[in-house]
């Protein structure tokens, strides 16, 4: 063999060991799928949580959308579901992990870290299926800097309502009631009720009255009731939220502590929060406890990486550097909260005395859109001048909810033992 | 005197490419020469060959990616995102007209939100994009219109909070479905854009060729100059056919894949004005004016039937043209001197 030819027969090697090398990189490559998560947030808190997980170092992909039970029931229906979701209906992932479409949490994250009511320790089963990821405040009440109420019942007009919300219209009512359920009858009563325990029922007086006394607000004002009607609880797009556009001069918003990320900037430092319980109709209640809300992630997928991002967001670690990033607040109790005098309260609230998971994110889905569509009624009737008829309303709730607890049904109900860290 | 020592000098050629190229072919033995034209002509003939058919083929399958992936999901997408949009106006006409507890009147308004469903479906495999959301968010629309329509039909206030919700699950900044349609459109006509675009290395193939052709083309004139200069051989066919083809191969693929180029750029000019129909002057006439358009780029991209043929015959030309050249010298070569060996 010449010497120009072995030159050449070395040279054609390598070029093939160079191409071999290309190909084993770009198969590894395509093997690295990322993790698909689907969540709620969109806009803003979208763009925050996606910051949060490229810190990670795991690769994802993230997909919010008002519309998550279409899409997840679809996409589970169709053998492809996401490795992970985020969701704040407890109800809906406890008919996932009923029907063993969900992969336990065991061993991702340290349940010391999550007292009650967000230790999911609570279910029938020893597996896990849910960690929360996000916390939330209720039973409280917003109102400009300055503008602090009286501690006494606030009337029609001076509440900024607004029912509306992409497929899910009449939860903010459902707040209403279930605070008013919270703070009239405590927390076990209200626990009673959830959970459809000790005879508690939609038509029992706890619930009743406190609807009734809902519905007496709403008549005080009926053009104030068909405005809420038909106001969405975020205000206009790209608005000043309810509280800052005040409406008809109102200056009070029972709202969640998610409610700044509906003002502007400079408004939200503007916004203070006290409880509820001394303004809420027919009361002048002591209070007798917090609703909080959370969003939890379940797993879909036992793939490796999907369990990896689970525990890096339930970490205290994890937890923490959201609490840092965005105006969020973490169930997590290692974690330190951040901000000003309103995220310190709000962070001793939901650390501190009775807390009760929100009832209709622990419902069964049926269940719970039964329950918006019967807030929903019961203000479209009272704005029209005629009668609500809530004694009929509760009856047909809780028609909707025997029927999910009957055999046949989906097994509706809530799937937790407890939903208030009393018990 | 003049006429004398004009005769001594020695006289001047007049210039001739002949006599130039027989110059500066003079140092050369006719055998090394003719074996040099071979070689060259055949990496040329090869590496003319082979970047015309790469180039061919790439503009080939841009323009059939371009016809059967991305112009119809662009148009699905928008056709989806109208549809919709007339599906509300629909319900509109009915509530003003008073005729939502007219049995059987709510036909328009299904037809629009079946077509969006149906839109939606029929491009599912044609984008490599997510279409979840987009389909969750008009099932809840068409949930909301329904409850609008039919359960609170009797009850203004409950209809009209579901006719709202619906609007804004419709149109709501970013997050409702026309916003999240309309962006769905824009990726997607930036992927057309993408397949359409002649990129750099599809530039450099079709220069590499037309460099090659040209290189031939002057080593095939200058093996026809030897074989006649010092051979004393007349035109030999193969290097005269090969000629002929190097001319062909020079120009017709270039000009079908300019006019299959023109023909994907008028399809970008619609798909872009089908991504900007917004209905703002009519949704009826917007929607018959994005059904006109998308049977315009459908022709645009689909009259180029014929530029497959001459891709095709480009890979056979190729092919004649690395055998013609090597044919014609082999031969000569192999006559004249190798088998007196």
């Amino acid at each position: 063999m010449t010497r120009r030819l072995r030159v050449l027969v070395l040279l054609v090697v390598m070029v093939l060991i160079a191409a071999g090398g290309l190909v084993v990189a770009w198969a590894r490559h395509d093997d690295e799928e990322p993790v698909t998560i689907l969540g709620t947030w969109t806009g803003q808190q979208a763009e925050q949580f996606e910051s949060l997980l490229r810190g990670f170092g795991i690769p994802f992909r993230y997909q919010g959308t008002a519309a998550q039970r279409e899409v997840l029931l679809s996409k589970v229906q169709a053998g492809e579901p996401p490795d992970v979701v985020i969701m704040p209906g407890i109800g809906e992932l406890a008919e996932y992990a009923g029907q063993n479409r969900l992969k336990p949490l065991n061993g991702l994250y340290d349940p010391q870290e999550y007292g009650a009511p967000w230790k999911p320790t609570g279910t029938s089963s020893a597996d896990v299926y849910w960690v929360p990821v996000k916390a939330d405040l209720k039973s409280v009440v917003w109102y400009r800097e300055g503008e602090k109420p009286a501690n006494s019942p606030a009337p029609m007009r001076s509440w900024c309502i607004g029912m509306g919300d992409d497929g899910a219209s009449g939860w903010p009512g459902t707040d209403w009631i279930e605070d008013l359920v919270l703070q009239r009858s405590g927390p076990d009563t209200y626990q009673d009720w959830v959970l459809g325990e000790n005879g508690v029922t939609w038509g029992s007086a706890p619930v009743r009255t406190a609807w009734e006394a809902w519905a007496a607000l709403l008549r005080q004002d009926r053009g104030a009731a068909r405005h809420a009607l038909l106001t969405d609880h975020r205000g206009v797009s790209d608005g000043r939220g309810l509280l800052f556009a005040h409406w008809g001069g109102c200056g009070l918003e029972h709202q969640g502590s998610f409610a700044r990320s509906f003002y502007t900037a400079a408004d939200a430092r503007r916004a203070r929060l006290t409880d509820s319980a001394p303004l809420l109709p027919g009361g002048g209640y002591p209070v007798r406890g917090h609703e909080v809300s959370g969003d939890f992630a379940a797993l879909f997928s036992a793939r490796p990486e999907a369990r990896a991002l689970v525990r890096r967001l339930a970490s205290r670690e994890g937890q923490q550097r959201w609490a840092e990033l965005a105006d969020v607040f973490s169930a997590n109790r290692r974690v330190e909260p951040q901000g000003g005098t309103v995220e310190r309260e709000t962070a001793e609230r939901l650390r501190t005395g009775p807390r009760c998971l929100d009832a209709s994110d622990v419902m069964a889905p049926a269940v719970r859109d039964a329950f918006y569509e019967a807030v929903l009624l019961t203000i479209a009737r009272v704005a029209a001048g005629q009668d609500p008829g809530i004694r009929g309303l509760l009856q047909d709730v809780q028609r909707v909810q025997d029927a999910q607890s009957a055999p046949g049904g989906d097994g509706g109900g809530a799937a937790l033992k407890s939903v208030c860290s009393t018990r | 005197m003049t006429t004398t020592v004009r005769a001594a000098r020695p006289r001047r050629y007049r210039y001739s490419p002949a006599v130039f190229w027989r110059g500066r072919l003079r140092p050369w033995r006719t055998r090394r020469l003719l074996e040099a034209h071979l070689l060259v002509a055949f990496v040329c003939a090869v590496v003319a060959a082979t970047s015309l058919s790469l180039s061919c083929r790439q503009t080939q399958r841009g323009a059939d990616a371009l016809a059967s992936r991305e112009a119809p999901a662009v148009q699905g997408l928008a056709a989806s995102r109208l549809a919709a949009l007339r599906s509300y106006q629909e319900v509109q006409y009915l509530v003003d007209r008073r005729l939502l507890d007219v049995a059987g009147s709510g036909e328009a308004y299904r037809a629009q939100l079946s077509a969006a469903d149906q839109g939606l479906s029929r491009i599912a495999d044609r984008t490599d994009q997510d279409l979840g959301t987009v389909d969750g968010l008009l099932a809840t629309y068409g949930n909301s219109l329904s409850l609008g329509t039919s359960v609170y039909r009797d009850q203004p206030l409950m209809r009209e909070q579901k006719l709202d919700e619906a609007h804004s699950l419709l149109t709501r900044s970013t997050v409702g479905l026309v916003p999240r349609l309309h962006a769905l459109e824009t990726v997607q006509l930036r992927h057309a854009e993408a397949t359409a675009a002649t990129g750099r290395g599809q530039r450099a193939g079709w220069w590499l060729g037309e460099l090659a052709l040209a290189a031939l083309a002057l080593t095939l004139c200058s093996a026809l100059f030897v074989l006649r200069d010092r051979c004393g051989r007349d035109w030999n066919p193969y290097l005269l056919g090969a000629l002929v083809l190097t001319a062909l191969l020079a120009v017709v693929p270039l000009m079908t894949a300019s006019a299959t180029g023109h023909g994907v750029d008028a399809a970008l000019v619609d798909l872009r004005w089908i991504t900007r129909a917004s209905g703002r002057g009519g949704l009826a006439g917007a929607q018959q004016g994005v059904t006109d358009t998308s049977e315009r780029i459908r022709q645009e991209l689909t009259d180029g039937t014929w530029s497959g043929r001459v891709y095709e015959g480009t890979f056979v030309g190729g092919l004649l043209l690395v055998v013609l050249p090597v044919l014609g010298l082999a031969l000569r070569l192999d006559g004249d001197y190798w088998r007196r060996r």
